[in-house]
């Protein structure tokens, strides 16, 4: 069940691109929030899709704040960060003028590897351990981060003990260390991967684990299996659509009603052999979620929040 | 300009795309339907299910071009003499040959192959797949061997980054902030000079504290070993640039066809007008269609004689046509809106959902079949 989880600080939801991350970081926050926790959410220099969903206004420009039901929000953009950090460890303002200012920090600090991903963390670590706030408050109970697209994804976990052999000493290293400390606390930090019954996203999520046992400390939470088609017919019925649609269609005006089951049949199948193969290969919590036919984002993530609640089966 | 009269004049294509909306599958179709028009045709893709490249003979090959095998083809049902090619990229392979091109001496080469920032970079950090890609695009234009390449790009999180990327990782490499801070340049004034002078090495001496002395060491040595690589890297990168906005390139955008999708979708395309790239056709991928009925009452209606004919409970059959017209409504609602948003002349053209994994080249030729122009019915 998630909110076994719930007492960790620290939850990622990481994931192939358009499994749905977003929807999802913003469900488990409201859930989070219908339980009493003060929570937030964090994006990681993107569209803030999460903030959107739970402020439900469409505003455009939603970076940070409080959203309905208590729950904070914030976008982490690693260029401001990385200027803090400059202006931090080297106070001389002729100095750090001189370097934010010129060209060359811009694209080096663009294309630096590592750097990005390593100001994200830095500044996570922070929020976590209440040394910076959100909309002047601190001291959350839960932090959702809505993480990169894996590719992406597991290169930022990485980051910190690459950083932290390459940098064998000086503040980096120091920071490496404390954001791995941070990270491989089964205590406080967790990750869940976030996937689709679709053949791309499913060998994505079989990698990513794979490859986070193998090179992260990080303990792993639930595996989220986003937007399962409903499987209406019953097991009879399904062979029957499948016999009606070879045979040719009896029915001509039915052709609509036969071509949609035909559809849903086909899905279901398909659907099947990647929760299947997630189930096999993935031994992680499963929870598997419906996909839903609502219009507005805003009221998928409040459905999505009462079934992530509810007692599996 | 439908696609038949894109790719008679054009010979790139560039599907872009943000994640999950199936740009490697439509690139993939796209390619074998211009194949089935007699064109010399590849598809470069960058990360295709491995049931996919294997259905186009990529199993075992990597960073190549190779010709889709006749006995898949014909396994297919498709003339197995159809001139169709497929690659799929290595970013570390083609950076690695980048180098050997351009690295003036052997051991110039196995300097860089050997730095530890070299090894970081090459790997999937921070721009360097969308480079290679843009790299790999212009080593297959010049060989001059096919009519068409359709590239297939990297997922980015939502800016383009690829087309960025190049400029980018040209001005990593002729970063000199480093250079500067170590070996501060001589200036006019003598004043100046000394004041410049103390600034740069107290610089140096933060930057040394927070990176530590053997990062420092490593950094400059690389930017050291990369000196002599810069001018060819320059030239060759405008010339990328020059393919990306010249008269034979042309940008596809596929979108997936739900409302968060072709947000999306209209964020990628104010993007790539913002950088001026051509840009002539948008492709909405896995669309729901349902024929409508006039009313509930006909739905109703024809659930029950099918129900009669087969056995399958009517009003089961009745909510799953709902719960897919519901879909088809729905995402034809967020298309009219990208429509809307999208002022200019474009071609839109759409691919049914069929509900199953494309991973043969029997359905991606179906997919190519399938897709329809939005006007033409």
């Amino acid at each position: 069940m998630v909110s076994e989880f719930f007492d960790k600080k620290l939850h990622f939801i990481t994931g192939k691109g358009g499994v749905g991350k977003s929807t999802l970081a913003a469900a488990l926050a409201r859930a989070a929030a219908s339980r009493g926790k003060k929570v937030l959410v964090v994006e990681l220099d993107t569209l803030s899709m999460a903030a959107r969903y739970l402020r439900g206004d469409g505003n455009e420009n939603p970076d940070g704040g409080v959203a309905p039901g208590g729950i904070f929000l914030i976008n982490i953009d690693p260029f401001m960060v990385l200027e803090e950090f400059i202006i931090h460890h080297l106070p001389v303002k002729y100095v750090y003028r001189k370097i934010l200012s010129s060209r060359a920090y811009k694209y080096f600090t663009a294309a630096a590897p590592g750097l990005r991903e390593l100001m994200l963390l830095g500044k996570i670590h922070r929020l976590v351990k209440g040394e910076d706030l959100v909309a002047g408050e601190k001291g959350f109970d839960i932090v959702f981060v809505d993480a990169p697209a894996t590719g992406h994804g597991v290169s930022m976990f990485q980051v910190p003990e690459l950083l932290r052999k390459t940098f064998r000493i000086g503040i980096l290293n120091e920071k490496s260390e404390q954001i791995l400390s941070l990270l491989s606390d089964p205590d406080t930090t967790i990750l869940h991967v976030a996937t689709l019954p679709e053949e791309m996203p499913a060998n994505e999520a079989v990698d990513l684990y794979g490859r986070m046992r193998r090179a992260t400390s990080i303990s792993t939470g639930c595996l989220f299996i986003n937007r399962i088609f409903p499987e209406l017919f019953e097991l009879d019925e399904r062979a029957a659509i499948v016999e009606a649609n070879e045979g040719g269609n009896p029915v001509p005006e039915g052709a609509p009603v036969m071509d949609a089951a035909m559809y849903t049949v086909v899905r279901n199948r398909m659907e099947r052999v990647y929760i299947d193969r997630l189930r096999d290969e993935v031994p992680m919590e499963r929870v598997e979620l419906p996909m839903l036919f609502l219009e507005d984002p805003a009221e998928i993530v409040d459905r999505l929040g009462e079934i992530l609640l509810q007692e599996p089966g | 300009m439908l696609f038949e009269e894109t790719i008679s004049k054009k010979s790139v294509i560039i599907v872009s795309g943000s994640g999950g909306v199936g740009k490697t599958t439509v690139a993939a179709a796209l390619a074998l339907k211009a194949a089935k028009t007699g064109l010399q045709t590849l598809v470069c893709t960058i990360d295709p299910a491995n049931r996919l490249a294997d259905s186009m003979g990529l199993s075992s090959l990597g960073n190549e071009e190779q010709r889709v095998p006749e006995r898949k083809l014909a396994g297919a049902g498709l003339d197995p003499e159809l001139p169709l090619s497929a690659m799929m990229l290595e970013t570390g392979r083609t950076f690695d040959a980048l180098i050997a091109r351009h690295a003036p001496t052997p051991e110039i080469r196995d300097r860089i192959y050997g730095n530890k920032l070299y090894t970081n970079l090459s790997a999937s950090l921070a721009g360097s797949r969308e480079y290679m890609s843009m790299e790999k695009l212009y080593e297959l234009k010049e060989g001059g061997r096919y009519d068409l390449i359709v590239m297939d790009t990297p997922p980015t999180r939502q800016a383009l980054d690829f087309l960025e990327a190049p400029r980018r990782m040209l001005d990593f490499f002729n970063a000199n902030i480093l250079r500067w801070l170590l070996n501060p340049p001589e200036t006019t004034s003598a004043k100046g000079f000394k004041l410049f002078r103390r600034g740069g090495e107290a610089v140096a001496k933060r930057v040394e504290r927070l990176l530590g002395v053997s990062l420092v060491t490593e950094i400059i040595d690389f930017f050291r070993a990369f000196e002599g690589l810069y001018e060819g890297f320059a030239e060759r990168a405008a010339k990328v640039q020059d393919i990306l906005t010249g008269e034979d390139a042309v940008f596809f955008l596929v979108s997936g066809s739900d409302s968060v999708r072709t947000a999306e979708g209209i964020y990628f395309y104010d993007k790539l007008r913002e950088y001026n790239m051509p840009f002539s056709t948008v492709i909405f991928n896995m669309v729901h269609e349902t024929a409508s009925f006039e009313s509930e009452k006909r739905l109703m209606k024809a659930a029950e004689r099918v129900s009669a004919g087969t056995g399958i409970d009517a009003d089961r059959l009745a909510s799953n046509y709902k719960m897919l017209n519901i879909l088809t409504r729905k995402e034809y609602a967020a298309i009219d809106k990208f429509r809307e948003k999208v002022e200019e002349e474009m071609n839109y053209y759409i691919i049914p959902a069929y509900g199953e994994d494309i991973h043969d080249l029997r359905a991606l030729d179906r997919l190519g079949s399938g897709m329809v122009s939005f006007d033409s019915d």
